[in-house]
């Protein structure tokens, strides 16, 4: 299971291919970014 | 058979200690004065600022370090209080920063409003704790620390005025009726 949390405070947790999906989502949306997959996993976190 | 070996007590608990079986997640509220009021930088997507937080950190390096992501220059960073989310422990922290030069575009400073502290039973934590009421304890308890600690009376000098009204829950309870 991954999290990544958002310099504006947003958390996600799931598996890579769910924490990837819903960063873009949130990268678009709120912030107008586009973010490769392997920026996502280099930011995301190991948690139970 | 007396063979001289005494016999284990059960455990206290039947789950191994392990960080694979509870999350956990450090809460961090940044606070500084302005104009001798505290006010609070939050998130401006969440209620709180939640930090990843792994077993080979210390919490308090985590936090300052966040402070620095964000660009703030942090005085005093303490815990104040734990509570259980959604069976995530979240230790919080309250970090004092210096006035903010450049606010972060990601953080919203707000003034901190006062309440009444969220109450559980005698064995029991409060069944709902709302994050303005972990401020409220988080500055009884900085207010504590002001008047116990030296280290932070001597690196928060303006404080303690700051947060006069501020009865530290400890001694509150002093008073309480039994």
């Amino acid at each position: 299971m991954k999290e990544v949390t958002c310099m504006c405070g947003w958390q996600c947790r799931g598996t890579e291919d769910e924490v990837v999906t819903l960063v873009q989502e949130h990268g678009r949306q709120a912030h107008g970014v586009e973010s490769t997959r392997e920026e996502i996993l280099a930011i995301a976190v190991e948690v139970p | 058979m007396d063979d001289g070996l005494i016999q284990l007590d059960p455990p206290l608990t039947d789950v191994a200690w392990s960080d694979a079986f509870a999350g956990r997640s450090l809460e961090t509220f940044f606070i500084f004065l302005r104009d001798g009021s505290p006010r609070v930088l939050r998130p401006i997507h969440a209620g709180s600022l939640l930090l990843g937080w792994g077993p080979e950190s210390q919490p308090g390096t985590v936090v300052v370090g966040a402070a620095a992501r964000y660009g703030l220059s942090p005085v005093v960073a303490h815990s104040t209080s734990w509570r259980v989310v959604d069976d995530r422990l979240i230790l919080t922290y309250l970090a004092v920063v210096e006035l903010p030069r450049r606010p972060s575009p990601h953080l919203v400073e707000q003034p901190v409003l006062r309440g009444a502290l969220a109450r559980g039973g005698a064995l029991a934590a409060p069944s709902d704790i709302q994050v303005d009421t972990v401020i409220e304890h988080a500055l009884r308890h900085l207010r504590w620390l002001l008047a116990d600690d030296e280290v932070v009376r001597q690196a928060l000098p303006d404080w303690a005025s700051a947060l006069e009204d501020y009865q530290p829950e400890p001694f509150r309870a002093f008073g309480a009726e039994p």
